[in-house]
C-alpha cells in the first residue's frame, strides 16, 4: 500500500532564525504546510487545534524540553501514534539512542542542510508508516 | 690465835708442833658450845670468829643436833668406838654458814677445866684440800691438754713449766726452756719499752693482754696474742705468772688480707659509685648539656685514691668544665670522648701532688679503666641525646606534616578497619578520629560505591595490586555525599603477608563539580555554538538552493565561500568538542565486536565523493574477511575517515590511495597509503600534536582543523591500539592503526 503523503508538519523551535530557516526549507523546498511554535506548551496546544501529520521537536528548549514535550504529546488524544522527529545540536552517539528510545521516529542533527531537510523528513515519515521496517537514523 | 687457850700448849695426835695454818681450833664446853675459836675455823666455815663463840659445834655439822656432838665424842654404840673423835681423826660432813657442804677431819681432846671438862677440837678442812687437790688435778690436766700455749713462770719470770702446746707453737721443748726467760722468743720487732711496759703491768698485779711478734726456734716469726696473769697467794704476794699464748699469725694474716681487700673494695666502690652517679646524671633530661658536663666533672675526683688532691676537667666542643681545684699538672690521665666515632671532647683527671720521678707510672690500672669508662659513658650518652634530639625533630616534622595536611592520611588493618587517621579526617568527614578508629572503612563509603571500595581493598589484600587509586563517594557526618580521590598502598611483612593498607584521600567534590560544570558547559557551548551555525548554514544553504531567488554568478561564488567556511566552522567545533572529551576522559565508547571489512568498505564508500574532489580514488587491498576487533564502530569510522580524507587531501590528482588490511602477531593493521609528497622530516615529531599542520599556507588551503590526527590517535589508543605512520619524502605516506584481533567465538554485530 502506498504510504499516506506527508502534508502538515508541526514544528517546535525556540530560536527565531532557525524557525525561519526550517520553515523556509520545509515549505519552499519540501512543499509542506508548516505550523511553527515557540515552545513545548504551545506545540501541545496547536496539536490539538491543528491536526498535523508529523511533529518536529527541537530538543533544547527553555522550560519544557523536547523529550518532555514528547511525553506530554503522547498523552494527548491522537498523540499516541503520531510520528515525532527530534532536532538537536547534541549528537553524541549515546544521546541519539536515548532520544530514539523515547519513541522518536528519527533524530536530525544541527546544523543541517536546509536543501535536503525536507527529503530527510519525508524519508523518516515514510519509514514510520511501515510498521515492520526497523527504524534507522 | 690462841689467846683463848692461854699458854697451854696441847700437842695433837699426828700433827706437827707449831703452826699449822690450815687447822681450825675450837675450845668447847662439855655441851659442845664453842667457847673460843681461831681465825682458820672461822674462815673454813665462813663465820667471823666472834660469831662462833656461843655457837653449838653441831651447827657446823650437817644435820647436826646437840646429841650429835655427844655421839661424836661418846658414841652410844661401843662397837662404834672407832667412830669417836677422841684421840683419832674422824671424817665429818660439815656445813658452812651459807649451807654449802665442807667435809672436814676432826679430832678432839678433853681438857680438865675446873671441875668439869672442856674439849679442844681440831678441824682440818679436807674438803677444800680435797677440792683443791681435785681442782689442781683438773687444772693440771687442762693445762696439759690446752690448745693454747701456757707458760708458768716464777715471780722473776723464769720458766717453771710449759705445756705441749707451747712446744707446738714455738718449737722449744720443755727441757730447752725450763729455767730460762721467755725473752728467748724475742724477735726484735718490739722496742724495749714494750717489754718494760709489760713487766710493769704484770708486776703491779694487773693482767696484761696484748700481741707480740715472736720468733720460733726455727727462726720464723709469728704473732701471738698473750694473756699474762699474775698469781698471788692469800697475802697478795706474787707467786707465779701464768701466760696463755695463742698463735694469731694466721688470723693476723687474714686480717691484713681482709684489710687490703677491704681497701681495694672501697676503691672499687668509689669507682662504681662514680660511674653510677655519672650515669644517673646522664639519664636526666631535665638539665642542659652544659650543666650535665659541669656536674660530671665534679663527680670524678671522689673516685680517685686521694680525692682532695685530685682535680678533673671535661673538654667538650671547645668548652671546658673544671673542678674548682683544677690546675695544669704533668701527672694526669686523659681519655677522648667519641660521638659517632668522632672526637668531640676529652676527660682529664689530674693529681695535684708532687710530680713523680721520671718514668714512673702514676696511676693505677683501675684508674685508667675508670677514666675510659667515664669517657665511654659520656660519649654514649651524648650520642644518644643527639639521636633523641634528631629523632624528636624528625618526629616533630612528621607530626607537623601528618597533622596539618589537608589530605587524610590513613592506615587500615587486615580487615579494612581504620587503624590510623590524621586530624584531617575530622575536617573532611566530620567524625572525631577516636570514634572512627576500629570501624570498617566501608561504613563511610556511599552505598553505591561499596562494590568499588570492596574491590579496591580486595585487590590490595590478595596482592593483585600494590597500589590502587580511584574515586569514591563518601558520606560525611552531616549526611553530605562527597567525592574523594583515594590512593592506597599494600602493606606487607617481611614474608609478603598482607598486614594492612596505608594511603591518603582528598576531597575532590569541588573538582568533580567543576568537571560536571565543564561537561555541562561543553554541552551547552556546543549547543550554543551550533545554533548560530545552524542558522548561518541553513540560510546560506537555502540561498544556494535558490529558495531566496535566482542568484547572480558572483553572488553564487561568494555564497560558496561563506558556505565552505561555515562547514569548516562546524567541523572545527566538532573536533574541539571531541578533543575536550578525549582529554577529560569523557569520550564514551560503546565497544562491540566488529567485522572490520564491512566497516572499511563503508567508510571508503562514504569518503569517495570527498576524495573525488581531489581527483583521488580509493582502492581496497589485502582484505582479510573475518578480521574482527573490539571497538566503537562510529569512532573507528571517524578515525578511518580522518586518515582517508588526509590521504586524499595530500595526494596528487589522479592517484590512488590504497587501503589494506593485514594480520600482524595477533593484531590487525589497517593501512592507508598515499602517493603524496610524504611527511617533511622536520614535521614528523609534531605530526600528532593538536593544530599542527605541516606547512601553514599549504595546509590551510587544504583545509582541516589540525586536530584530526591527534583525535584519531587518542581514539585508537583508548581502544587499546596504536596509530602511526611511515613516510618517505617524495614517495608517499602510509598511515596505519593496529588493534588486537578478536577471537572467532565472539558474536558480531554489523557496524
Amino acid at each position: 500500500m502506498e504510504p499516506r503523503p506527508l502534508r502538515r508538519i508541526l514544528l517546535a523551535e525556540d530560536e527565531p532564525d532557525i524557525q525561519a530557516i526550517v520553515g523556509l526549507a520545509l515549505r519552499s523546498v519540501g512543499g509542506f504546510e508548516v505550523e511553527i511554535c515557540g515552545d513545548g506548551p504551545e506545540v501541545l496546544d496547536r496539536f490539538l487545534s491543528g491536526s498535523p501529520d508529523l511533529v518536529v521537536l527541537d530538543v533544547m528548549m527553555p522550560g519544557m524540553t523536547g523529550p518532555e514535550a514528547l511525553k506530554e504529546l503522547r498523552r494527548l488524544p491522537g498523540g499516541a501514534g503520531i510520528p515525532v522527529i527530534f532536532m538537536t545540536a547534541k549528537v553524541q552517539p549515546g544521546e541519539v539512542e536515548q532520544l530514539k528510545a523515547l519513541g522518536a521516529a528519527g533524530v536530525i542533527p544541527k546544523p543541517f542542510d536546509p536543501m535536503t531537510l525536507a527529503s530527510q523528513i519525508r524519508a523518516l515519515w515514510e519509514a514510520a508508516q511501515i510498521p515492520e521496517t526497523p527504524k534507522r537514523s | 690465835m690462841r689467846e683463848g687457850l692461854g699458854e697451854t700448849f696441847i700437842p695433837f695426835p699426828g700433827s706437827p708442833e707449831g703452826e699449822s695454818p690450815e687447822e681450825g681450833i675450837a675450845l668447847l664446853d662439855d655441851a659442845g658450845t664453842i667457847l673460843a675459836a681461831n681465825e682458820v675455823l672461822g674462815e673454813m666455815f665462813r663465820y667471823d670468829p666472834g660469831e662462833l663463840v656461843g655457837l653449838a659445834l653441831c651447827r657446823l655439822i650437817a644435820g647436826g643436833a646437840p646429841c650429835r656432838f655427844e655421839h661424836l665424842l661418846h658414841p652410844p654404840d661401843t662397837c662404834a668406838a672407832r667412830s669417836s673423835a677422841l684421840g683419832r681423826w674422824l671424817r665429818v660432813a660439815g656445813v658452812r654458814r651459807d649451807g654449802s657442804g665442807v667435809p672436814f677431819d676432826m679430832t678432839a681432846v678433853s681438857v680438865p677445866e675446873g671441875k668439869g671438862v672442856a674439849y679442844v677440837v681440831v678441824i682440818r678442812d679436807c674438803g677444800s684440800r680435797e677440792g683443791t687437790e681435785a681442782l689442781l688435778r683438773l687444772q693440771s690436766t687442762a693445762l696439759e691438754a690446752a690448745a693454747n700455749a701456757i707458760v708458768i713462770t716464777d715471780p722473776g719470770g723464769t720458766i717453771l713449766w710449759v705445756n705441749p702446746a707451747f712446744t707446738r707453737l714455738t718449737g722449744y721443748s720443755p727441757e730447752e726452756v725450763l729455767g730460762k726467760n721467755p725473752r728467748i722468743l724475742k724477735s726484735g720487732a718490739h722496742p724495749d719499752s714494750f717489754f718494760a711496759g709489760l713487766w710493769k703491768t704484770v708486776t703491779s698485779g694487773t693482767v696484761w693482754k696484748g700481741q707480740t711478734v715472736n720468733r720460733k726456734k726455727d727462726g720464723s716469726l709469728y704473732v701471738e696474742e698473750q694473756t699474762i696473769t699474775p698469781v698471788r697467794d692469800r697475802h697478795g704476794i706474787n707467786t707465779h705468772f701464768i701466760a696463755i699464748k695463742s698463735d694469731i699469725t694466721a688470723r693476723k694474716n687474714a686480717e691484713e688480707s681482709l684489710r687490703e681487700k677491704s681497701a681495694k673494695l672501697e676503691e672499687r666502690v668509689k669507682e662504681l659509685r662514680c660511674l653510677y652517679e655519672v650515669s644517673e646524671l646522664l639519664r636526666r633530661n631535665d638539665i642542659t648539656q652544659e650543666t650535665l658536663l659541669a656536674q660530671a666533672a665534679e663527680l670524678l675526683p671522689a673516685a680517685w685514691l686521694f680525692p682532695e688532691r685530685t682535680c678533673a676537667r671535661l673538654v667538650w666542643e671547645g668548652r671546658e668544665y673544671r673542678t674548682e681545684n683544677y690546675r695544669e699538672s704533668g701527672w694526669k690521665l686523659s681519655e677522648e670522648i667519641l660521638v659517632h666515632g668522632i672526637r668531640v671532647g676529652s676527660v682529664e683527671v689530674g693529681y695535684l701532688g708532687e710530680e713523680p720521678a721520671g718514668g714512673m707510672e702514676p696511676f693505677l690500672p683501675e684508674e685508667r679503666a675508670l677514666i675510659e669508662a667515664v669517657a665511654h659513658l659520656l660519649g654514649n650518652s651524648i650520642e644518644r641525646r643527639w639521636t633523641e634530639v634528631a629523632l624528636r625533630a624528625s618526629e616533630r616534622q612528621y607530626r607537623l606534616v601528618v597533622e596539618n595536611v589537608r589530605e587524610v592520611i590513613f592506615q587500615c588493618d587486615t580487615e579494612g578497619r581504620w587503624s590510623f587517621l590524621n586530624p584531617a579526617w575530622e575536617n573532611l568527614l566530620g567524625y572525631p578520629v577516636e570514634e572512627s578508629l576500629g570501624k570498617s572503612f566501608l561504613q563511610y563509603v556511599c552505598p553505591e560505591d561499596h562494590e568499588k571500595g570492596t574491590e579496591m581493598f580486595r585487590r590490595l589484600r590478595s596482592g593483585e595490586a600494590d597500589t590502587v587509586r580511584d574515586e569514591l563517594r563518601g558520606v560525611t557526618r552531616f549526611r553530605e555525599t562527597r567525592w574523594y580521590e583515594v590512593v592506597a598502598v599494600r602493606l606487607a611483612d617481611a614474608s609478603g603477608e598482607f598486614t594492612g593498607t596505608l594511603g591518603t584521600f582528598v576531597d575532590i567534590t569541588r573538582r568533580k563539580e567543576v568537571e560536571r560544570l565543564k561537561s555541562d558547559f561543553v554541552a551547552t557551548v556546543s549547543h550554543e555554538l551550533r545554533t548560530p551555525i545552524t542558522s548561518i548554514k541553513g540560510a546560506l544553504g537555502l540561498l544556494a538552493g535558490g529558495v531566496g531567488g535566482v542568484l547572480p554568478p558572483q553572488a553564487q561564488d561568494l555564497l560558496d565561500i561563506a558556505r565552505r567556511n561555515c562547514e569548516r566552522l562546524g567541523l572545527l567545533i566538532d573536533d574541539l568538542l571531541d578533543m575536550e572529551k578525549i582529554e577529560s576522559g569523557k569520550m564514551v565508547f560503546s565497544l562491540r565486536a566488529l567485522d572490520l571489512l564491512p566497516l572499511v568498505e563503508q567508510v571508503v564508500d562514504g569518503t569517495s565523493a570527498y576524495a573525488g574532489q581531489f581527483g583521488v580514488t580509493f582502492r581496497i587491498a589485502g582484505m582479510i574477511p573475518g578480521a574482527r576487533v573490539k571497538a566503537d564502530p562510529d569512532r573507528l569510522a571517524q578515525v578511518l575517515t580522518n586518515l582517508l580524507s588526509n590521504a586524499a587531501k595530500f595526494s596528487p590528482r589522479d592517484t590512488t590511495v590504497e587501503v589494506s588490511l593485514e594480520r600482524r602477531e595477533g593484531k590487525i593493521r589497517v593501512a592507508v597509503r598515499d602517493q603524496g609528497p610524504g611527511v617533511p622530516v622536520d614535521f614528523r615529531p609534531r605530526i600528532f600534536e593538536r593544530f599542527a599542520q605541516a606547512d601553514g599556507s599549504e595546509a590551510r588551503r587544504k583545509g582541516g582543523t589540525g586536530l584530526g590526527l591527534s583525535i584519531s590517535r587518542a581514539i585508537v589508543e583508548r581502544l587499546g591500539g596504536l596509530l602511526d605512520f611511515e613516510s618517505r619524502e617524495g614517495e608517499g605516506t602510509t598511515f596505519y592503526f593496529e588493534l588486537p584481533e578478536l577471537e572467532a567465538d565472539h558474536g558480531t554485530e554489523a557496524p
